[in-house]
């Protein structure tokens, strides 16, 4: 690439590098008293993932959430999700730190929040789902691939235990309705399982509205001001 | 242990492609970086204890320096 043009395409080079390593854009620089948090691709969590996987890394996210939390200038968390689930642990660490958070959180799932997702979109003081937007809700796979992890099923149901502990007490759902749409057979192809799309996560007690950018920045701006 | 609709052999197809990772200091932070071909290194962990450097798009992961 010739000087000048690097030059001049600088900052969009910027740009595109974090949206390669983060999944994040920045946004523009005007001062904003919310903070947008995009929640892409897999949750990186104990291992770092082969290159053709798009990530979120926890251990950016984690810090990033005690800064919104103490800076006295943000008054409000947008949690934008599109992912396709990941680590357990980093996932319901994001989960745990965004429902403890005192700031007011609003989550907005746009394309997929699947599997360890749907915590992480509870997790939010009010959350979103677009219309078009899909959950899928299963039990957490014996997978045979990782080796020297104690996958005893003994393990994998403590690990889902709190997955399902978690969803319940951050949503309306009840725990019998979650189970049963974790374990039905005949909705997945390949899985048992269920997929909710849009309307059907509202009705499910999952998520509390459908709507979309508009409507959750309002929300969020109504929790901020100490309105419900 | 993952949770994901995605299979896990998709996900760890390329395991042995993870390159070495370097840690570095910049701008009086230690970062975890993967060394490039052209000299450069792209950013993959910022390690600071100071949460406002993880809001700064000049520590951000995928930058490169």
């Amino acid at each position: 690439m010739v000087f000048s043009e690097q030059q001049e395409n600088k900052d969009s080079g910027t740009n595109l590098e974090v949206i390669q390593g983060l999944g994040q854009t920045q946004l523009p620089s005007n001062e904003s008293n919310i903070h947008a948090m995009t929640i892409v691709g897999q949750i990186e969590g104990h291992m770092i993932l082969p290159p053709q996987n798009k990530t979120t890394k926890y251990e950016h996210i984690i810090p990033q959430l005690v800064a919104i939390e103490q800076d006295p200038k943000i008054q409000g968390l947008l949690l934008i999700l599109n992912t396709v689930g990941g680590d357990v642990e980093a996932g319901l660490a994001i989960a745990e730190m965004v429902a403890s958070m005192s700031k007011p959180a609003v989550s907005l799932v746009l394309g997929g929040g699947h599997s360890i997702g749907v915590p992480i979109a509870v997790a939010a003081k009010y959350s979103f789902i677009a219309e078009t937007a899909t959950m899928t809700i299963h039990p957490i796979r014996l997978t045979g691939l990782v080796i020297g992890v104690p996958q005893t099923f003994d393990y994998l149901d403590k690990m889902q235990e709190r997955v399902v502990r978690f969803v319940v007490s951050n949503s309306r759902i009840t725990t019998e309705r979650f189970r049963e749409l974790m374990f039905r057979t005949g909705e997945l192809a390949r899985d048992i399982g269920t997929v909710v799309v849009g309307k059907e996560a509202v009705n499910a007690g999952l998520i509390d509205s459908v709507g979309g950018l508009g409507e959750a920045l309002a929300k969020l701006r109504s929790l901020a001001r100490g309105e419900h | 242990m993952l949770y994901t609709i995605i299979p896990e052999e998709i996900i760890l197809a390329e395991l042995d492609k993870v390159p070495p990772l370097h840690e570095i200091a910049y701008r009086g932070r230690r970062l975890r970086v993967l060394p490039l071909p052209d000299g450069k290194y792209q950013i993959v962990q910022l390690l600071s204890t100071n949460p406002r450097d993880f809001l700064s798009p000049e520590f951000s992961p995928g930058r490169v320096i």
